[in-house]
């Protein structure tokens, strides 16, 4: 194969002008084009109400202003004024917390109804895409918005939110030792090398100068990231003074976005009706009502206290910090997005139910019970950080498992591609163990991290290693692997009934 | 199949990447900059960079006799000499600190010290000095061994024990997600005072 051959296989700008405008012609913010679908489907409301509440929540934000002073100084006492003696602030600002909470529940409940009811098939991907992204404005909104109060909470949710990022210029590193892990296996299966090498009862692997490697790889992005969003090193008056107009700045730009594509096509914000509109506003009047708004203690930057505790839409991930090193945990913090994102190309099939999708069920279920435990783990505080990795591990991959095993099922009797998928599952999930000092067992030839000074290095590869097979897997199972004629019609004569 | 590419193209491609490249990092690199504040003049060679080594401003001291006892402690705020350019001016750099003197004792005698910046190497909360064992255990999701003294960090559980050393010194990670052991200030004892000069390069967050 040539290099001409490779080029004239690639995508022609025609190809990917038409993919774009494909993709673009089926733009879907609030279920605007789905009307009266919720007569049938109730979730086909979320788009409605998940309009209502950003509304609500931006209205009451811009009544916050009046009062609020964005200053390290005073920002706590002008928060408290509003709470107990501006006439009716208390209601304001609770139903600005409980309208963006509801917001971000809404999205949450509307990517999972997404991905349940197959909406982003048939060209409709970047629906999910919106969604997410106002989920992400949601996420941001909360966390600026919550430092505005400057509080203990609030302070330290940030701090970390913060400084996870640095962890990004480590990533090209790990990528060296990988490649250092794989020399070094040459190197012992006799391949000849002039490459130093550490001495014999060192482990005798090849000789990294880490200073040198750092120099080169390490291009600063996750600490120009953390500088950028902080306005500096620590959190301070200029911190403040970003996400004050941050908070503000995005949500004034998705909405410019929102009204001009309304503009455009005339289509109605609201579908169903305002009866209903006006018992979800009741609703986050109420709950403003009967569970005021926290304050919290004053932030001090000289004291973390104990427990502490972000966001309860954060709190899953700020419990997966506690159990893996964090570089992998920025990683995995990244790749949870990228796979909202870009799960829904994969799925080219024609089937709408979500059971003939097993794949994307068991990993639509795997993301919600990790959420849900993890969640419930660190507000019981019942985790046994040293203890726990490998029954969850375990969990989620077993949970991905049985979807890969039952979409091979679909597709006939492929039963020594089923074994290998088993396999790969298998031996992901034992190395996973492997790494765990307090359920050793015995399979420490299977991977040599003797010259790794640090284990961390060892279970990101693992970890690299585990992702690319199970992403080869999934891709190998829903592109190349032949569907069986017959579920293939029968879903057709299903879809005609209905 | 009809030809999509021609070589020409490809190397179209190939030479526009550092043209653009250039083009656009000119043009970007002062936006990135004024987003970016720091300390220093615009330092991109390696001989302009001020040496990454917080110096104090005043030498934070303690007399000896302050640790009467093994296991006594003292916390302290350094403040470093570099400062830092925020929205409201050069700002100096605080960084919480702790002493602790240890129950084994120097070659002379003297007892020794351990002095670690109580920013936590994980993700920058403060860490404190838990002496009582059944806090730790209770709070911190580590069961000490008996007469073990540990810091342990609020947010993500890490637990440091001052007694084991890893590869970067004293305070080993026994417990949590830690990369590594906390920063350490250089200090020195003589004539009966714990004086704190500097931080370990790279300590600051």
């Amino acid at each position: 194969m040539t290099l001409t051959d490779i080029l004239s296989k690639l995508p022609s700008i025609e190809q990917i002008k038409k993919f774009a405008q494909d993709k673009l012609k089926n733009i879907d913010f609030f279920d605007e084009t789905y009307k009266d679908k919720y007569v049938e489907n109730v979730w086909y409301k979320l788009g409605p109400v998940q309009w209502l509440t950003w509304m609500l929540t931006i209205l009451t934000g811009v009544l916050l202003i009046g009062f609020y002073i964005p200053t390290t100084e005073q920002a706590y006492d002008s928060i408290i004024r509003i709470q107990a003696e501006v006439p009716f602030g208390w209601l304001i600002r609770g139903m600005h917390k409980y309208a963006a909470d509801a917001f971000i529940i809404i999205c949450t409940m509307k990517l999972y109804r997404m991905f349940i009811c197959a909406d982003y098939k048939g060209n409709r991907e970047l629906n999910l895409w919106i969604c997410f992204f106002l989920l992400l404005l949601g996420f941001y909104s909360g966390l600026s918005g919550y430092l505005l109060i400057w509080n203990q909470r609030a302070f330290w949710a940030t701090k970390v939110f913060a400084t996870f990022p640095g962890y990004m210029d480590q990533f090209g590193l790990n990528l060296a030792f990988l490649g250092a892990t794989v020399v070094n296996k040459l190197i012992e299966w006799g391949v000849p090398s002039s490459l130093p090498r550490l001495p014999v009862e060192q482990g005798g692997g090849i000789l990294l100068d880490m200073k040198l490697l750092n120099q080169y790889i390490n291009f600063n992005v996750g600490m120009t990231t953390q500088q950028i969003l902080l306005g500096g090193s620590a959190i301070g008056q200029a911190t403040i003074t970003r996400f004050y107009s941050m908070h503000m700045a995005l949500s004034t730009l998705g909405l410019i976005v929102v009204e001009l594509y309304f503009y455009s096509n005339k289509k109605k914000r609201f579908n169903i009706p305002w009866t209903e509109g006006f018992m979800v506003i009741a609703m986050v009047a109420i709950a403003a009502t009967v569970f005021p708004a926290e304050m919290g203690s004053r932030a001090d930057a000289a004291v973390t206290p104990l427990p502490i505790l972000s966001d309860w839409y954060f709190l899953a991930l700020y419990q997966m910090y506690k159990y893996i090193e964090p570089v992998l945990a920025t990683f995995v913090t990244m790749l949870i997005p990228a796979t909202v994102l870009f799960l829904p190309f994969f799925d080219t099939s024609k089937e709408i139910h979500i059971t003939k999708r097993p794949i994307i069920m068991s990993v639509t279920i795997m993301g919600f019970i990790n959420f849900i435990v993890f969640s419930v783990l660190i507000i019981l505080n019942i985790a046994n950080i040293n203890n726990d990795p490998p029954f969850w591990v375990a969990g989620s991959v077993i949970i991905v498992a049985f979807g890969v095993y039952f979409s091979c099922l679909q597709r006939g009797n492929n039963y020594w591609k089923l074994l290998l998928t088993f396999c790969i599952f298998l031996g992901l999930y034992l190395s996973r163990i492997h790494t765990q000092p307090y359920f050793g067992l015995p399979l420490g030839g299977l991977l040599d991290t003797t010259f790794l000074k640090d284990g961390a290095w060892g279970r990101m590869w693992i970890f690299y290693g585990g992702f690319a097979t199970l992403l080869i897997a999934v891709l190998y199972i829903e592109k190349f692997l032949p569907k069986k004629q017959e579920s293939l019609e029968s879903s057709a004569v299903e879809a005609s009934n209905a | 199949m009809d030809m999509k590419f021609e070589k020409r193209d490809l190397i179209k491609i190939l030479l526009s990447i550092p043209v653009v490249g250039t083009v656009a990092s000119v043009l970007l690199s002062p936006f990135v900059r004024y987003l970016k504040p720091s300390s220093g003049p615009i330092a991109t060679l390696e001989v302009f960079k001020t040496p990454d080594k917080p110096q104090a401003i005043s030498i934070v001291s303690f007399p000896v006799t302050d640790f009467p006892t093994p296991w006594s402690f003292k916390y302290f705020m350094f403040q470093e000499a570099n400062r830092e350019y925020t929205s409201v001016g050069n700002q100096i750099k605080t960084i919480p600190g702790a002493a602790v003197r240890l129950p084994v004792n120097e070659a002379d005698g003297k007892p020794k010290f351990v002095v670690f910046s109580r920013v936590c190497p994980h993700l920058g909360c403060v860490f404190n000095f838990v002496p009582e064992e059944s806090e730790v255990a209770k709070g911190y999701n580590y069961t000490p061994t008996s007469g073990q003294k540990v810091f342990a960090c609020p947010c993500h559980l890490s637990v440091y024990d001052p007694m084991q050393e890893d590869t970067k010194g004293r305070g080993k990670v026994v417990s949590g997600p830690a990369p590594r052991s906390p920063f350490k200030f250089n200090f020195s004892v003589e004539n009966g005072v714990l004086a704190i000069q500097s931080l370990e390069s790279g300590g600051i967050s």
